[in-house]
C-alpha cells in the first residue's frame, strides 16, 4: 500500500518520479518517438485483428478460385493467395496469433523464471545450486533447438507453440531476476522487513520483486520479440500454428512454393512480422535507455 | 591453463550426462508408437512385437536409458526407424555442412558487424549512426528464413546469379550465410557500439591521444582490445545460436546438415534421429562456449592472471 501512495504522491508532483519507477518510464517512453510508433503499431494491429472480420471486404478463409495470385491492387490491397483468399484479410486476423503466441509464451516464461529466480537468489546456498544446474541443462541448448525440441514432443499448434517457446525462455528470466535479487536482498530496507517479522514469502513479493521490476519489463518487451520471431520460425518448419490458420510464418510456408512467380505472397507476410518484431525491439530499447542512469534526462 | 581446460571439461559432465537423460525422456513420452507408424496399418500384432524387440522397446524406460547412455559414450546414437541406417554415421556425415554454414556466418557477422559497431561508436549520436542504429535493429527484427526466401527471389529468380538451394561451391553458401547471419550481425553491432562507448571515453584512450598516436592505431590498438570481452560473449553464444539457427536456414536453402536431418526426423517421428541430432548440437554447443571462455582467457590477461594465480596456490 504505502509503495501505491509514494508513487501516486510522485504523479502529482509531476517531473519529480523516482527514477526506474513506472511513471518514470512512461514519462521517458512518450520523449521516444521510435518506442511510441511501435507501441501505436502493435495496439492498431491488436484492433484491428479482433475487428477485421466486420471490416474487411472479404472474409479471411473465402476461397475464390478466380481471384487466385492476384497481384496488390486496389480491389485486394495486399492482393490473394493460391486459393483466392484475400490477404489483407487473413494478414489482420492473424495477427491476433503472433501477438498472443508472443505475450502469452513470454508471460509463460517470465512467471516460472521470475519464481525460479527469486528463490534461488533468495535463498541462495543449495537450493540456488540445483536450481541454477538445472538451468544450465537448459542452456546447453540453442534456444530455437530446444523450442523445436519441445514442439517436436507436444506435437503442433497454437498452445502448443505457447508451451514451446515459453519454456525455452524460463532460464533468460530466472538469471536476470537471481542476479537482480542478489543485488536486493542484502540491502537494508530488507534488513527492516525481517526484523519487523515480514514472512519470507511477503518478502519476496512485497519487497525484494518491485524493487528488481524495471529490468525485468526490459527483458519482457525484448522477449516478446524474439518469441514471436521463434513462433514463426516454428509455424515456417510446420511446428507451429498449422495452414489453413492464417498465422503469418504459415503463410510464408504454404507461399514458399509460389514465390517464384508470386513474390508477393512471401513479401507481405514476413513485412508484417518484422514490423511487430521491430516494434517491440523499439519499445524495449526505449525502456532500456529510459533505466540507464548514464542517459538520463 | 590446462589444469583450467580439464577442469572445466570436466564440470561439462554431469551437464551433458543431463542433456542426453533429458531429451531421451522428453522423446520417451512422445505420444504414439513409433513402430506402429512404421510399420503402416497392415502390420500384424506378431510383427509389431518383433520390430519392438529388434529396437529394443520392449524393455523398461531404465534399461533403455542406460543402453542408450552407454550407446552415447561409445559415439552410438542409435539406429534411425526409418532408414535402417546408424544415426551416428549420418550425423557426422552431415555435421561438416552444418559446421561449414555456422562458421562462415559467424566469420561474416564478424567481419561485418564489428566494423559498424566501431565506426558508430566513433560517430556516435551523429546521423550515420542513428541510420545504422535503426538498420541493425531492422536486421534484428528480421526473421532470418524470410530474407532468405527474399534474397532467393531477387539473386536466384530474378538476376539469376546465385543457386537457390544444394550444396557445392563456395557460391552455394553466400545466400545462406547472409541468411543466418543477420540477426547476429546486428547484435554483434549493436553490442560492439556500447561497449566501444564505454571504452571510448577512458583516461588510457585520452593518453593514447594524448601522445599523438594516430586515430586509427588509438581505436584498433588501444580501445577495441578492451571492448573486446563482451563481444567475445556476445560472438559465443551467436556462435551457438547459428548452429541452432541453421535448422530452419537448412531447410530453405535444402542444405543437407544436422538440422535438416532433425527436421525430416520430426516430421517421420523417426526419434532416434531427433533424438541424436539434438544432443549432438547441444554437446557441440557446449564445446563453443568453452572455447569463447578459453579466447576470453587469451584476450584479457586479468582474466589469465587468476589462473595463474589459482594453480599457484593449488
Amino acid at each position: 500500500m504505502e509503495k501505491i501512495k509514494t508513487s501516486s504522491a510522485a504523479k502529482r508532483s509531476g517531473e519529480n518520479d523516482k527514477p526506474g519507477s513506472l511513471p518514470y518510464i512512461w514519462r521517458r517512453l512518450k520523449k521516444n518517438p521510435g518506442a511510441m510508433l511501435g507501441l501505436i503499431f502493435v495496439t492498431v494491429l491488436f484492433l484491428l485483428s479482433f475487428v477485421s472480420p466486420f471490416i474487411c471486404r472479404y472474409d479471411y478463409q473465402e476461397i475464390v478460385m478466380k481471384s487466385r495470385f492476384t497481384l496488390p491492387c486496389m480491389e485486394h490491397l495486399l492482393g490473394c493467395d493460391e486459393v483466392g483468399r484475400d490477404i489483407l484479410s487473413r494478414i489482420l486476423y492473424g495477427a491476433k496469433y503472433t501477438l498472443s503466441i508472443g505475450v502469452l509464451s513470454v508471460v509463460v516464461s517470465c512467471i516460472l523464471g521470475v519464481i525460479l529466480g527469486a528463490v534461488a537468489g533468495y535463498f541462495g546456498g543449495k537450493i540456488d545450486t540445483l536450481i541454477m544446474r538445472f538451468l544450465d541443462v537448459f542452456q546447453a541448448f540453442p534456444n530455437i533447438l530446444l523450442a523445436i525440441a519441445i514442439s517436436a514432443v507436444l506435437g503442433a499448434g497454437f498452445d502448443k507453440v505457447i508451451y514451446a517457446i515459453g519454456i525455452s525462455g524460463i532460464p533468460g528470466f530466472a538469471r536476470m531476476m537471481r542476479a537482480n535479487i542478489l543485488t536486493v536482498r542484502n540491502s537494508e530496507f530488507i534488513e527492516a522487513a525481517t526484523s519487523i517479522n515480514c514472512s519470507t514469502f511477503r518478502i519476496i513479493v512485497h519487497h525484494v520483486i518491485p524493487n528488481a521490476i524495471s529490468p525485468l519489463i526490459v527483458q519482457v518487451a525484448m522477449g516478446i520479440a524474439s518469441a514471436a520471431l521463434s513462433a514463426s520460425g516454428l509455424s515456417f518448419l510446420g511446428f507451429g500454428v498449422q495452414a489453413p490458420t492464417p498465422e503469418w510464418g504459415a503463410m510464408l510456408a504454404s507461399a514458399r512454393g509460389y514465390m517464384r512467380d508470386y513474390p508477393h505472397m512471401v513479401i507481405i507476410p514476413g513485412l508484417f512480422i518484422m514490423m511487430t518484431v521491430l516494434s517491440f525491439n523499439l519499445v524495449g530499447d526505449a525502456i532500456r535507455d529510459a533505466l540507464d542512469p548514464k542517459l538520463r534526462d | 591453463m590446462i589444469r583450467y581446460i580439464g577442469k572445466r571439461l570436466l564440470q561439462m559432465i554431469p551437464i551433458l550426462l543431463t542433456v542426453a537423460i533429458l531429451i531421451f525422456t522428453l522423446m520417451y513420452f512422445v505420444p504414439g508408437d513409433p513402430v506402429e507408424i512404421m510399420l503402416g496399418d497392415t502390420a500384424t500384432p506378431e510383427q509389431i512385437a518383433a520390430a519392438r524387440a529388434k529396437f529394443g522397446l520392449d524393455k523398461p524406460y531404465l534399461i533403455r536409458l542406460w543402453n542408450y547412455l552407454v550407446g552415447i559414450v561409445h559415439l552410438d546414437f542409435g539406429t534411425s526407424y526409418l532408414q535402417g541406417s546408424s544415426v551416428a554415421s549420418e550425423l557426422f556425415l552431415r555435421f561438416p555442412r552444418t559446421l561449414t554454414l555456422a562458421s562462415l556466418s559467424i566469420l561474416f557477422t564478424i567481419v561485418v558487424g564489428i566494423p559498424i559497431g566501431i565506426q558508430c561508436a566513433i560517430h556516435a549520436n551523429k546521423l550515420s549512426d542513428k541510420i545504422w542504429m535503426f538498420l541493425t535493429m531492422l536486421g534484428n527484427s528480421m526473421p532470418g528464413f524470410w530474407l532468405a526466401l527474399l534474397l532467393v527471389i531477387l539473386f536466384s529468380v530474378k538476376l539469376g546469379l546465385l543457386p537457390s538451394n544444394g550444396t557445392g561451391g563456395l557460391e552455394y553458401y553466400i545466400l545462406p550465410v547472409v541468411a543466418n547471419s543477420i540477426g547476429s550481425l546486428a547484435d554483434i553491432a549493436r553490442q560492439t557500439r556500447s561497449s566501444m562507448l564505454e571504452v571510448i571515453r577512458s583516461d588510457y584512450v585520452v593518453t593514447a591521444r594524448a601522445k599523438g598516436l594516430p586515430e586509427k592505431e588509438v581505436i584498433w590498438k588501444h580501445a577495441l582490445p578492451n571492448a573486446l570481452i563482451p563481444i567475445i560473449t556476445v560472438c559465443g553464444s551467436r556462435f551457438g545460436f547459428m548452429l541452432g539457427g541453421t535448422v530452419i536456414i537448412e531447410s530453405v536453402f535444402s542444405i543437407p546438415g544436422i538440422g535438416m536431418y532433425m527436421v525430416n526426423g520430426i516430421n517421420s517421428r523417426d526419434y532416434p534421429v531427433v533424438q541424436g541430432s539434438i544432443i549432438y548440437i547441444a554437446f557441440i554447443f557446449a564445446f563453443i562456449m568453452l572455447i569463447t571462455d578459453l579466447i576470453y582467457a587469451y584476450v584479457d590477461p586479468r582474466i589469465k592472471a587468476q589462473y595463474v594465480k589459482s594453480v599457484k596456490k593449488a
